[in-house]
């Protein structure tokens, strides 16, 4: 393993946990789908959940942004939403439960979905610990301070039991931590957000959240193009079907046919797709998931009637919890 | 060679037609367009070879500017754009009508392959409120090369989807 990434959160906008009704609803059709299996197969619950669409057993999941990069030896995480309280519970198993932990998070920008986790990540409140924040922008530290400030939050920043220390990066400039070189490139997305590329031993994951994809052709994309070039690994923004996505001007999401196209064209390997919109159910996400695979399968059609080239990729919808070797 | 798309028009009384050539991509541009005095528009696509997903969403920025103040026609539809008509909500305007799209026919005995167009009221009507969709094309055709059958080279339910009434 030269890389894994963990995507701890892949909802957009706002954490969206399943309602009771919602968890009923589900419950049912998984039961009444369960009594159909058992007529017809000899198998039991293992089974069952095996062939089932892991989407209607645990839905895609509500957590906002939060990624973990491990290399053999660094350990990062990109972004603060809702989704790094679980990272920090996973890192008290290790150093930063003793207060001897050294934790690096990267910033894209300060929407709240990627900040709305801080003030619950526990290794933050640990004497001895000490947690590094990344950004190319020059209010990281303010930004990150804001969250900790009543009447929002009881503790105030002066208080953290662990050092926080400020790091700015410069844009597309290398930043190299152990055997992880991380560069970030601007996305498009209303306020400056900057994605990430990762190499680690020969492998590279493409960190591109959030964008609306406004910039696509390699003369527009310019110095941001080696964000995607050749990645191993790109988790894009496809928080809208198609259609959602193109009258939604200027409020800095796409969709996954644009991920596909870029996918395509730059020779990336595996493509997930995030940020998922916090008004759509599993059932709305899968069917825009749906619509991406008829465009792909499209796609792969037109090439091979027109003769041209069209190396086919790994993709999907993301949900949270998943993980990726490299 | 520049194969970005390029626009003819082609005014007729109250009719204008718009054939459209080259690829439907980031590089498309289209024309700001006057629809003051015109019934409908007629958008002849047999010339577009390729698409892809920044050219689609130009493309119904484009078609925003003047689909609500004039009829729409599409006419001589290839394969990849009538895959995008099933593909992708908006791409066909709920009031904008298909006058011809291309079936693919493959010939499994001598590998041909042919595109019939398919004309709106001899071919297939789309669906209203009261009636549904039909589409009379065969399943079978002589090949044109060797004589035997060859087969439409579509599912029906899929690529005749985007003729169900839309409300």
């Amino acid at each position: 393993m030269n890389m894994r990434v963990k995507l701890w959160g892949v909802r957009g906008s706002l954490p969206s946990p399943h309602s009771p009704e919602q968890l009923t609803d589900k419950f049912r059709a998984l039961l009444e789908e369960y009594e159909h299996f058992r007529r017809n197969n000899s198998g039991g619950i293992e089974d069952f959940l095996k062939r089932t669409e892991p989407y209607k057993v645990g839905g895609f999941g509500g957590h906002t942004a939060c990624f973990q990069v491990t290399t053999p030896n660094m350990d990062i995480a990109i972004d603060g939403g809702s989704g790094i309280r679980r990272y920090g519970e996973a890192l008290l198993l290790g150093p930063c439960g003793l207060g001897k932990g050294e934790v690096h998070i990267f910033m894209t920008h300060f929407h709240w979905d990627h900040m709305i986790g801080l003030p619950f990540f526990v290794p933050i409140f640990i004497p001895g610990n000490r947690i590094h924040f990344y950004a190319v922008q020059d209010d990281l530290e303010d930004r990150v301070r804001a969250m900790f400030c009543k009447p929002h939050f009881p503790v105030p920043f002066e208080r953290l039991g662990a050092k926080v220390i400020f790091h700015k990066l410069q844009p597309r400039e290398p930043k190299v931590l152990n055997d992880l070189t991380i560069t970030p490139y601007q996305l498009d997305h209303p306020d400056p957000c900057w994605g990430f590329r990762c190499e680690s031993g020969g492998k590279a994951f493409s960190h591109c959240v959030d964008t609306e994809g406004t910039r696509v052709s390699r003369k527009d994309l310019d110095k941001d193009l080696p964000l995607y070039q050749n990645a191993d690994l790109v988790i894009y923004d496809a928080q809208y079907s198609f259609l959602e996505a193109a009258e939604k001007i200027d409020w800095g999401h796409a969709s996954g046919p644009i991920g596909i196209d870029l996918a395509a064209r730059e020779k990336i390997k595996k493509i997930l797709f995030i940020h998922h919109d916090p008004a759509a159910s599993d059932e709305k996400i899968h069917l825009v998931e749906e619509q991406t695979r008829a465009y792909y399968k499209s796609c792969l059609r037109m090439s091979k009637d027109q003769g041209v080239e069209f190396s086919e990729f790994e993709w999907s919808f993301a949900r949270e919890g998943m993980v990726v070797e490299l | 060679m520049d194969d970005r798309i390029a626009i003819s028009q082609t005014r007729n009384g109250d009719q204008l037609t718009l054939a459209l050539t080259g690829n439907l991509n980031e590089n498309a541009e289209f024309p700001q367009l006057d629809v003051n005095g015109v019934r409908e528009v007629v958008l002849d696509l047999s010339g577009i070879k390729m698409l892809n997903s920044v050219g689609l969403r130009t493309w119904l920025l484009w078609i925003k500017t003047f689909a609500q103040k004039t009829g729409l026609v599409f006419v001589n539809c290839p394969r990849h754009v009538v895959d995008q008509m099933n593909i992708l909500d908006g791409f066909l305007p709920t009031h904008a009508r298909v006058d011809s799209f291309f079936v693919p026919y493959f010939c499994e005995s001598c590998d041909a392959t042919e595109s019939i167009l398919a004309r709106r009221g001899q071919d297939f009507m789309e669906g209203t409120a009261d009636t549904r969709e039909g589409v009379t094309l065969p399943d079978e055709r002589p090949c044109p090369h060797c004589q035997k059958p060859m087969e439409m080279d579509v599912l029906r339910d899929r690529y005749f989807s985007f003729l169900k009434y839309r409300k």
